[in-house]
């Protein structure tokens, strides 16, 4: 099966949310006191010094790995469906909770995109009917409300094929009027894209039936 | 961390008669299914939200019938398909899907289930629940 998510460290991610600073200095600063504690009286400055950086560093490293890079999978993750992208799965990884937000994130998304190609499905099926319904009003019974009305139809199918071919889908992708599953074709271009195939919406039947 | 898939179906447990397990990730779509599945007269429907949920599922209720979504997060449709055949030779899989090219259809159907059928084919979908349920 392959593996559609985009890296995310080509998402442009940077760094840790600043509301979490204040919370890692106070742990650094427990742990240093702690340090402090362990070390005693006979501890001089150096090993103190280094008792806090490792508890800074471990700190960090705890709060990174468990909150701040499934946080920043999540953001990065929305940030994408805000710009068009349903493509990307967040990992379920982190805390309980952060498990389960990822699990609604991508929940989110797979509703959407369902939705989505729903449409994509009904405007291809609609799409169909055009040339006939062109054809009908073509001739010189058709009245000039009719004809309008014909073309308002095909505008508003048309705008719906557009406003659908703008987003990026997990594992599948829009080739005019065909609806790919990129892991069976990878790299398929379709030589009759916006043009009726074999598999438009029809179902097919095996033989164990 | 979700629990990994129980590796095979229960030796010798009969299918539930009436039972359909609905494989999707989309809650909204499980949620058209579930209704649409009911008018049908199937006494029950399950749901999975993944491949290894629907696994787990099919090893522990034994439904009689099960679609699956072809493109899910996680383990997909044809694999899912693929490992629950691999573990009941007799389970009676229809995948659904959007997808509309042939060759995604072709190789669905070379995995052994029974039929693929498209989202929207309401029809089609009503024949094969009527069927799989007198047949």
């Amino acid at each position: 099966m392959a593996d559609d998510r985009t890296p995310l460290a080509s998402t442009g991610f940077t760094g840790a949310p600043r509301a979490l600073w204040p919370a890692l200095a106070l742990a650094g600063a427990l742990l240093l006191v702690a340090g402090v504690a362990f070390a005693g009286g006979t501890a001089g400055w150096p090993n103190r010094v280094a008792a806090f950086a490792a508890g800074v560093a471990a700190t960090a490293a705890v709060f990174y790995v468990r909150l701040l890079a499934p946080l920043a999978e999540m953001t990065t993750a929305c940030l994408s469906v805000k710009s068009e992208d349903l493509s990307l799965t967040v990992p379920e990884r982190g805390t309980r909770n952060l498990r389960t937000l990822a699990r609604v994130i991508n929940g989110m998304a797979a509703d959407f995109q369902e939705v989505l190609l729903l449409f994509a499905h009904m405007a291809r099926s609609a799409r169909q009917w055009v040339p006939l319904l062109e054809r009908s009003v073509a001739g010189s019974n058709a009245t000039d409300a009719e004809r309008r009305m014909v073309a308002a139809t095909v505008g508003q199918i048309d705008q719906i094929q557009e406003i659908i071919s703008a987003f990026k889908f997990f594992r599948v992708t829009l080739e005019g009027d065909a609806i790919i599953d990129r892991g069976v074709n990878p790299s398929r271009v379709p030589a009759g894209a916006g043009r009726r195939e074999d598999g438009s919406g029809q179902s097919h039947e095996g033989d164990r039936g | 961390m979700r629990s990994m898939p129980e590796p095979s179906a229960r030796p010798g447990a009969p299918p539930v008669s009436s039972t359909v397990l609905v494989v999707d990730d989309s809650a909204y779509t499980r949620s058209r299914l579930r209704r649409f599945i009911a008018e049908q007269g199937w006494k029950e429907v399950l749901e999975a939200a993944d491949g290894d949920e629907a696994l787990g599922l099919y090893a522990r209720q034994r439904p009689r019938l099960v679609l699956i979504d072809l493109i899910m997060r996680g383990r997909g449709g044809l694999e899912t398909a693929r490992l629950l055949l691999e573990s009941d030779p007799d389970a009676r899989i229809v995948m659904l899907t959007v997808v509309s090219d042939a060759e995604t259809h072709a190789r669905a159907l070379e995995t052994g289930i029974l039929r693929v059928v498209n989202k929207s084919d309401w029809d089609a979908l009503r024949d094969v629940l009527k069927k799989e349920l007198h047949g």
